[in-house]
């Protein structure tokens, strides 16, 4: 029987944004715009989505006198995550 | 990236490629902290060897605690340039654990120094050369680990030599120690950076 998909990850960027959340402490906004290649808005859009759900906390800040966003994944975001991988697996082994 | 049905492949394809990528993530001049240390600790120790030499009063001892100064200031001046990271990884703060510690452990030790008398540069050169092989060990990187045992296995010869010149032995350790993979680490990860930036460069 296959697992069903959390629809909140089973998107191209919220995936990368946890993907990548997932393997470090912490990301700036604009390092997290980079490496996924989206657009501002719509990477604050789906950041929020994100937050929202408790996946993430987003933590802003001033460097200097730049206003700075910084990402970091939380333990329910973990578990998703992970809940998210082995749900894709049980389709992968079909 | 657009907003369509993913197939599970594709799934795996983005968590495997983001992995990658944050993995990736090189610092530019990744050895200068030891650097700012290592270089501190050589221009403390000449100067306190020509002070012992030449003056010879205990006074010149208190000269240790440039070292800290010295360090400080440095480690300060770097972690503002550092504010322009973008990114932290679990390595990053794994590494600054290491060294709250072995710095708290060093800084006890060299108080102790002034009340006991303790072989204090023996003791020091082997915490620190044990934190470049932590160092090393967690960030897989091989001259720390390679230059870092020679240091502890160096250390020994400040229990031998307790004149002035185990002052220079001391020097002499934090060179192989810390200046030697410093200066390689921010070679590698320069040109890591600048391989980096070739390849994005042309996609």
């Amino acid at each position: 029987m296959f697992k069903e998909l959390n629809p909140l990850l089973h998107s191209e960027l919220r995936l990368a944004i946890i993907s990548l959340l997932i393997s470090l402490e912490e990301a700036d906004f604009i390092y997290i715009k980079q490496q996924t290649g989206a657009t501002a808005g719509n990477l604050s859009i789906q950041i929020e989505k994100l937050r929202t759900a408790g996946y993430i906390d987003v933590i802003k800040s001033f460097k200097g006198k730049m206003p700075c966003t910084t990402c970091k994944i939380t333990a329910q975001g973990i578990t998703a995550f992970e809940d998210y991988v082995e749900a894709i697996k049980s389709y992968i082994n079909k | 990236m657009e907003k369509k049905l993913m197939s599970e492949k594709e799934s795996l394809a983005i968590i495997s490629q983001m992995i990658t990528n944050a993995k990736n993530n090189v610092q530019e001049n990744a050895g200068s902290y030891t650097l700012v240390w290592g270089y501190a600790t050589i221009i403390t120790s000449i100067l306190i060897y020509l002070g012992w030499i030449y003056i010879g009063a205990q006074w010149i001892m208190y000269g240790w605690g440039i070292i800290p100064i010295i360090g400080t200031i440095g480690t300060l001046i770097l972690n503002k340039r550092e504010k322009k990271k973008l990114v932290k990884t679990f390595l990053d703060s794994v590494i600054n654990y290491i060294w709250i510690v072995f710095g708290v452990l060093g800084g006890m030790v060299s108080i102790t120094a002034f009340i006991y008398n303790i072989p204090v540069l023996f003791f020091i050169s082997q915490l620190m050369s044990a934190g470049i092989v932590l160092t090393g060990f967690v960030s897989k990187f091989k001259p720390y680990v390679y230059c870092g045992t020679i240091g502890v296995l160096l250390s020994f010869l400040c229990l031998y030599f307790r004149g002035a010149e185990s002052v220079l032995i001391f020097a002499g350790i934090f060179f192989v120690t810390m200046i030697i993979p410093g200066h390689i680490a921010n070679r590698v990860s320069n040109n890591l950076l600048k391989g980096k930036n070739i390849v994005e460069s042309k996609l």
